[in-house]
């Protein structure tokens, strides 16, 4: 199979059947089709290329295929080739509506889905092989100095037999040689942004790929994510409730960074991360946790030393398979869409009360009575079934 | 010339290493309109000295320079000189060097210096017009996507200059010496 792939746009229907749009990502869309000729199905990630785009082909994309082309595991999602798409005779270089995809092997699940999936019955075996998983796949990237900055449970896909695949290296770097070098400050998905980003670093390691392994390891014990801040501050006031504020004794030189003083002010103290687990008192899975999710990025510990962590060597033993995956998606878009559905039935009964109502305007002691309750129910259930994704929305 | 060509690629897609023959033998030399073998070899030693030139003007560092040589090189195994404006790709290799090697420069400087130098070596001052520096932004955006794909998107290049000062570490101290072998690679 040739790395790169250049076709023009008619070309494409004789190549790939039953194409459809499954996202959108953060700057571009992303397709799923099948192989005519291999009856495989591949995930197209577009890039969209304009001529006016002043600076040329993307930076972001081509940190994304060094990234890509540089890792080889079997649970690193590689890229299958490089699409590249015109939509006339001059050809791809010149044409100024052209387009280029990243090709990839379509996987089913993501964490997300099979997390907010309430048919689908977690055991520890299983969760412990895909720990197990996605760690060797961090530890792999780490190997090569880099750092995937936007691990996320959406982020770690399923295949059907239980294999990870850690995917979407779009904001993923190498780490410069020199310590002193600063990164963009802004990487990482709200909920799974270690301190050290929120309090304002960008002279970070890979730690920060730690902390949101530490997150996923939560989201599983709890199936909700253990941070669901709904802005920085917020994402703050959480975690420090729970860990305590870090000052210079506790993490050095913590006051100095930028956003220190601000992001520090007014926190509660609140149930310790051992009290949030209470039910998981004396597993050892939970010094694994704490391990992972320790707010001074020297202190915490590195993929690799987590990989050697007596939980993966304790019984029950880790098993892909220990885990039966419906055969229809359960990923990030099945989530949303569930999640709109629920909403539209909510509007709808809603809708329904206040007709109901309004036909008996006239009857003043029903109008206060009915209303109530049957919301009150509505939003529970919301909260029964999308456990952590909308939970803090609901709740009042 | 075609078949030769997918020849070498089907045998090995993406092989950057050549045999001689195949070095002496460079789309540029044969085929119709072919130049000479001595031309060829000009060719490739003023625009790499014009590289070095823009590329320390630039303030690049040599890391990113080195990068856009081997992009240049390996370009014109692949495209003729005859084809490929020399300076054009020299401009494409430098400015994807630097978004590569993390040193990227604006488009507009880069353009701005390759022009200077050119102009210099020409011996003409007068700038070149609005109209004109817009054509050639478009031609080196165009240029950038030909040499992506010629490159096959194979943009990581090991230059051998971290071993070469671990090396000059490991017998002698001293800048002077790491200079001067650093000047020879």
């Amino acid at each position: 199979m040739p790395s790169v792939v250049i076709h023009n746009v008619r070309e494409l229907r004789e190549r790939y059947e039953k194409v459809l749009v499954v996202g959108e990502g953060a700057y571009g869309r992303v397709l799923k089709a099948t192989e005519r000729i291999t009856k495989e199905i591949v995930a197209l990630k577009s890039i969209p290329l304009c001529s006016g785009d002043k600076e040329g082909f993307p930076i972001s994309t081509i940190r994304e295929i060094n990234q890509l082309k540089t890792f080889n595991h079997n649970n690193v999602l590689s890229l299958r080739y490089l699409l590249l798409v015109s939509d006339t005779k001059e050809g791809w270089a010149t044409c100024s509506r052209s387009e280029a995809y990243l090709v990839f092997d379509y996987v089913p699940h993501d964490l997300t889905g099979i997390i907010s999936d309430p048919g689908i019955l977690m055991n520890e075996a299983s969760i412990k092989s895909y720990m197990q998983q996605l760690l060797t796949a961090v530890v792999h990237v780490h190997s090569f100095g880099s750092m995937h900055c936007d691990i996320k449970s959406s982020n770690v896909l399923v295949k059907y037999d239980g294999t990870v695949k850690l995917a979407d290296f779009g904001l993923a770097r190498f780490k410069n040689p020199n310590p002193n070098v600063t990164y963009c400050n802004n990487v990482v998905t709200r909920w799974y942004r270690p301190p050290e980003l929120l309090l304002g670093d960008n002279k970070y390691n890979e730690k920060i790929d730690v902390w949101a392994v530490g997150c996923i390891l939560a989201e599983f014990m709890d199936r909700r994510p253990i941070y669901p801040g709904s802005d920085e501050k917020d994402m703050c006031a959480r975690i420090f409730s729970m860990m305590g504020v870090p000052t210079n004794s506790t993490w050095n030189n913590v006051e100095g960074l930028k956003l220190y003083r601000v992001m520090t002010s007014g926190i509660a103290k609140g149930p310790s991360l051992r009290d949030h687990f209470a039910s998981f008192r004396g597993f050892v899975v939970v010094d694994l946790l704490e391990a992972l999710l320790q707010i001074d990025p020297n202190k915490r510990i590195s993929a690799e030393q987590a990989l050697r962590h007596p939980w993966f060597s304790q019984a029950p033993e880790p098993s892909k398979s220990a885990l039966k995956l419906p055969t229809e998606s359960r990923n990030e878009s099945w989530v949303k869409k569930q999640f709109a559905e629920q909403e539209k039935r909510r509007m709808q009964s809603h809708q329904q009360q206040m007709l109901r109502n309004g036909n008996r305007k006239r009857s003043i002691d029903t109008l206060n009575a009915s209303q109530p309750p049957p919301k009150k129910q509505q939003k529970i259930t919301n909260t029964v079934r999308y456990n952590g994704h909308t939970i803090t929305n609901t709740i009042h | 010339m075609a078949q030769n060509r997918t020849q070498r690629d089907s045998r090995d897609e993406f092989n950057w290493y050549f045999s001689e023959a195949e070095l002496h033998n460079v789309p540029s030399v044969v085929g119709p309109n072919a130049i000479t073998r001595e031309q060829e070899e000009e060719y490739r030693r003023t625009t790499g000295a014009f590289i070095q030139e823009v590329g320390m003007k630039l303030q690049l560092p040599q890391l990113t320079i080195a990068t856009s040589l081997v992009y240049f090189h390996r370009f014109y195994v692949r495209h003729t000189f005859q084809e490929f404006d020399h300076f054009l790709v020299a401009t494409a290799c430098l400015f994807l060097s630097g978004k590569v090697e993390e040193t990227p420069k604006r488009l507009r400087d880069v353009i701005m210096v390759t022009n200077s130098i050119q102009n210099k070596n020409k011996k003409r001052s007068e700038p070149e017009s609005k109209e004109e520096l817009e054509a050639i932004r478009t031609k080196v955006l165009s240029y950038e996507r030909i040499l992506l794909q010629t490159l096959n998107f194979e943009l990581r290049v090991e230059h051998p200059y971290k071993q070469l000062l671990q090396y000059v570490k490991s017998i002698a101290k001293g800048k002077e010496l790491a200079q001067t072998a650093w000047n020879f690679v």
